[in-house]
């Protein structure tokens, strides 16, 4: 084996190569998917009502400084994502500069082939999704399908406390818009797909999906890209075919 | 069987390559191989360039062979090289599309043969252990289990050939790799320099120009000795495994 520097300066060096990048990718990919399930379960409770949700909207708003230590904890976990998936494309595609007349898929999957674009449609979504429910632009976000010109931000429900913002009811507003809802539904299908695969890829990158656990594992992503689809999908659809109201 | 060809042609590395059309009749007991000797003879007695590709055994073990027919890495049979490729495969009539191994790690030569040294400068990093083992024991004189030795050898059915270079979407050497580092981490001959190993041989494998792995499995799909994508999964752990050492 040939001579060695010291041991930090060769750690320094490892961080870049191609697995490293792809484990932080990994471990940000699980921890960015964890996020979604929580975030998941918070939207499930429009189907226990108006309170419960305006209740967790007020809740989120209270944490104060710990709000914006998970927001910035997220968006350095989504920036490491992002960066290390920049990094890898670019060393991907000088690997292969000369395409094939034709390569062959044998075994990978749709979902595999087109992760970066998934991840780029997400990328806006979320972008959108902020501007939509959390940052205040005025009047909402609906071009063609004005709702008497409803400023949604200004929504409020009136308590024993005091008024809060209207959280629910600008919930069902939005999704009872067919532009709307089906932006939403486009972006969770590019979740789900980017899940389905990335889910599987993350644990066959930390060696979790070896041997014996390489089926269950294999099996994992798309489970998981199912249930996260359909419980993202399950509140919107009900507002718009008049479930929640 | 009248079959036609179109096959890559490039007359050196930095030329621009093409595809040229061709038609040889063979019959159905041809190796792939001997078909093309058949068109390179034809070519020669017409004063004509003959296709130039890589063979060495023409028996499997060798990995020389290395041609991309109709979208697959050693042709539509599973776990079986380009040598041991026969023309029983196709029919009178059929085209065939043969192209070389594509990576920027492996640059085109000539023809259909690429220059396959970044695999050897792989394996000058790590591929080996340091230890003189004079000549071959007896079967059990070194207490290794049954599947370790089984699994081991798994790997070791690697024959570099670089198959899952061409067919990996990213041109990713992680399989060639992997089979290595697992064939000898898991035995304790090779556990000695673990570390070093699995450290300087993905080092080597960056280094070199390939790809990234994002596990879409087309490796292990187009392997002429069927080596499973888990060796992709053990490289990772051992690679994890190495980095979290204190030395």
């Amino acid at each position: 084996m040939p001579a060695e520097q010291n041991g930090f300066d060769r750690l320094v060096r490892a961080l870049g190569s191609t697995i490293s990048l792809k484990i932080v990718m990994a471990v940000t990919g699980v921890l960015l998917a964890g996020f979604v399930l929580i975030h998941m379960t918070g939207h499930l409770q429009m189907f226990i009502g108006r309170d419960a949700y305006n209740e967790y909207g007020e809740f989120m708003q209270s944490l104060g400084p710990l709000l914006w230590v998970a927001r910035l904890g997220l968006l350095t976990v989504l920036a490491a994502h992002v960066g290390a998936m920049a990094t890898l494309l670019m060393r991907n595609q000088s690997a292969r500069p000369e395409r094939y007349a034709g390569l062959r898929q044998q075994r990978t999957s749709l979902a595999a082939m087109y992760m970066t674009e998934l991840g780029i449609v997400l990328l806006v979504f979320i972008v959108y999704h902020l501007l939509h429910f959390t940052i205040a632009p005025i009047g909402g976000f609906s071009v063609h399908h004005e709702f008497g010109g409803v400023d949604y931000y200004a929504l409020q429900q009136v308590t024993e406390e005091g008024s809060r913002r209207d959280l629910y009811s600008h919930f069902v507003i939005s999704f009872q818009q067919p532009a709307i809802l089906l932006t939403y539904v486009l972006a969770t299908l590019a979740l789900a797909g980017h899940l389905a695969h990335g889910v599987t890829s993350a644990c066959k990158t930390v060696g979790l999906a070896i041997g014996r656990w390489k089926i269950p594992f294999e099996l994992l992503g798309p489970a998981f890209a199912v249930f996260i689809g359909l419980g993202f999908l399950a509140p919107p659809l009900a507002v718009f075919v008049g479930i929640i109201q | 069987m009248h079959i036609k060809l179109k096959i890559w042609r490039q007359t050196g590395p930095d030329k621009e390559g093409y595809f040229e059309p061709h038609e040889v009749e063979a019959n159905e007991h041809m190796s792939f191989l001997e078909m093309l000797d058949v068109l390179n003879e034809e070519l020669l007695a017409a004063g004509k360039e003959p296709v130039a590709f890589d063979h060495d055994c023409r028996e499997g073990i060798c990995g020389a062979c290395s041609m991309v027919i109709d979208g697959r890495p050693h042709g539509p049979r599973d776990g079986t090289t380009t040598c041991q490729l026969h023309m029983r495969e196709y029919h009178d009539g059929q085209e065939i599309v043969i192209e070389p191994w594509r990576a920027s790690a492996f640059p085109v030569i000539r023809d259909l043969v690429v220059d396959r040294r970044a695999f050897d400068r792989i394996q000058h990093a790590g591929g080996y252990i340091s230890v003189s083992t004079g000549a071959a024991p007896d079967a059990n004189a070194i207490p290794i289990g049954k599947r370790t030795a089984d699994e081991a050898f798994d790997y070791a059915a690697c024959i570099g050939c670089g198959a899952c270079v061409a067919a990996c979407p990213n041109a990713s050497a992680m399989l060639f790799v992997a089979s290595k580092v697992a064939h000898l981490s898991l035995l304790p001959q090779g556990e000695v320099e673990r570390k070093d190993r699995v450290r300087n041989m993905v080092t080597a494998m960056d280094e070199a120009g390939f790809g990234g792995c994002t596990n879409h499995g087309e490796c292990s799909a187009a392997c002429p000795k069927n080596i499973s994508v888990d060796a992709i999964s053990l490289l990772n752990r051992e690679y994890m495994r190495a980095g979290f050492a204190r030395d």
